[in-house]
């Protein structure tokens, strides 16, 4: 009575569904037949052009912050972030380099002598050209839903993971490109940045990522 | 409570006209500190637009200030893109790091941002011997601690705070200048302005 009792515990502990950390996902099937797809299909995009959202919540303050703005990419690792609402700061990445301005100034950071920034960099860049999946700063998970895939990302640098404990990459399903990150801190503190209105291949200029 | 010898001092000095310039021709005057602490700004849960310029370098965020249930105040920075540089915690029992990045990790940086933070709060920073001073149509409400006086500064009538300076027996060392709206209980806009070194901080209320 009490092994059978010892398996069925067992058993439910190691349930698919209760293994399951993220809600609606299981882990991936097929990894090389995903890692494939993804490769090839974001090899596909070529610009993307959307609006954000993005929620940071500081979770024992029991504060967030919504700010709203644009997002654009242009091969090769080429990315643009305006927020707009409630406040005005572009950064701009381009072939290693970075510049943000704010309100009252421009700055511009060589991101390769920056380790940490590269890093940063990287993710943002590897999300959107689908070659996140080769970062070696990152071990990967994958795992799937009806509509989506989510890539676990766990720092392997001792330097990023002070900042993030794990990154969560949402690729939609159909057309294989980013919904959404979400960056968590060891803390419990996280930022999620959703995608939306998404256009694929639209033309955008090259002097949108100039840093002057 | 028995001013101490160095209190005494700062403020003996103060009237002798012996300390800076800025300082000179003050008047004391009678008065207690009740009117300048009703005039502490409640940062229930505010948000600033921050930039911070120290040494040539910028650095830009935001600021969280919130009061906690345990009757401390908490006083984050986090980027725009939403990395955490700082998260500090101010009250009764004193001041405590929560977490802090790194590069900022250093005794004078912290020690820097911690003083300015009391100054900004005011509740930490009015301690020490009291006096009260006029000049030039407002009032100077002084609290003399170990090695600085710190002035919150009002109109006549002591109805809405102008600035905080923090000076030494020498010098004014930090300056904080407000922007507050009729009836807003924090301020709109903050100017923090350091004289001994070049560090400034500037802080605009997000739309609420």
């Amino acid at each position: 009575m009490c092994k059978r009792l010892t398996w069925f515990v067992l058993g439910m502990l190691l349930s698919p569904a209760v293994l399951a950390q993220y809600a609606g996902f299981k882990p991936v099937g097929n990894m090389e037949a995903f890692r494939t797809r993804f490769a090839a299909e974001s090899g596909k995009i070529q610009t993307i052009e959307s609006d954000f959202v993005q929620e940071k919540k500081l979770e024992v303050l029991e504060e967030k912050i919504t700010s709203t703005g644009t997002f654009r990419f242009k091969r090769s690792d080429r990315v643009r972030i305006d927020y707009l609402e409630p406040f005005k700061y572009m950064m701009v990445m381009n072939n290693g380099e970075l510049l943000v301005r704010d309100d009252q100034k421009e700055n511009k950071v060589n991101v390769r002598s920056n380790k940490l920034f590269q890093q940063v960099n990287e993710i943002m860049v590897d999300a959107v050209q689908g070659t996140i999946l080769n970062n070696k700063n990152f071990t990967t998970k994958v795992f799937e839903s009806e509509g989506r895939y989510l890539l676990e990302m766990t720092p392997v640098d001792k330097a990023l993971k002070n900042f993030f404990s794990t990154v969560l990459v949402y690729v939609d399903r159909h057309d294989y490109s980013v919904a959404g990150i979400e960056m968590r801190e060891s803390s419990g503190d996280s930022t999620n940045i959703q995608f939306t209105q998404k256009q694929l291949n639209v033309p955008i200029a090259d002097n949108v990522f100039a840093i002057r | 409570m028995f001013p101490s010898r160095i209190t005494y001092l700062l403020f003996a000095s103060l009237l002798l006209g012996g300390c800076a310039p800025a300082y000179k021709g003050l008047i004391q005057v009678e008065g207690d500190a009740h009117c300048i602490q009703q005039l502490v700004p409640d940062y229930d849960a505010v948000w600033y637009r921050t930039q911070v310029d120290v040494y040539g370098k910028h650095i830009s965020g935001l600021l969280l200030i919130k009061a906690m249930p345990d009757s401390t105040t908490r006083v984050l920075f986090t980027n725009e893109a939403g990395v955490t540089f700082f998260d500090f915690e101010f009250g009764p029992d004193g001041f405590r790091v929560k977490r802090v990045i790194e590069q900022l990790d250093k005794t004078a940086v912290v020690r820097t941002l911690q003083k300015d933070f009391e100054l900004l709060l005011m509740k930490q920073a009015m301690k020490g011997s009291f006096k009260q001073f006029a000049r030039d149509n407002v009032l100077y409400h002084a609290f003399a601690q170990e090695k600085e006086i710190n002035y919150f500064v009002t109109d006549k009538e002591c109805r809405s705070l102008v600035r905080i300076e923090q000076a030494s027996k020498r010098k004014k060392k930090v300056e904080l200048r407000f922007s507050t709206a009729a009836s807003q209980p924090v301020p709109d806009s903050v100017a923090i302005e350091h004289f001994l070194f070049n560090m400034q901080i500037h802080l605009k209320r997000l739309p609420h």
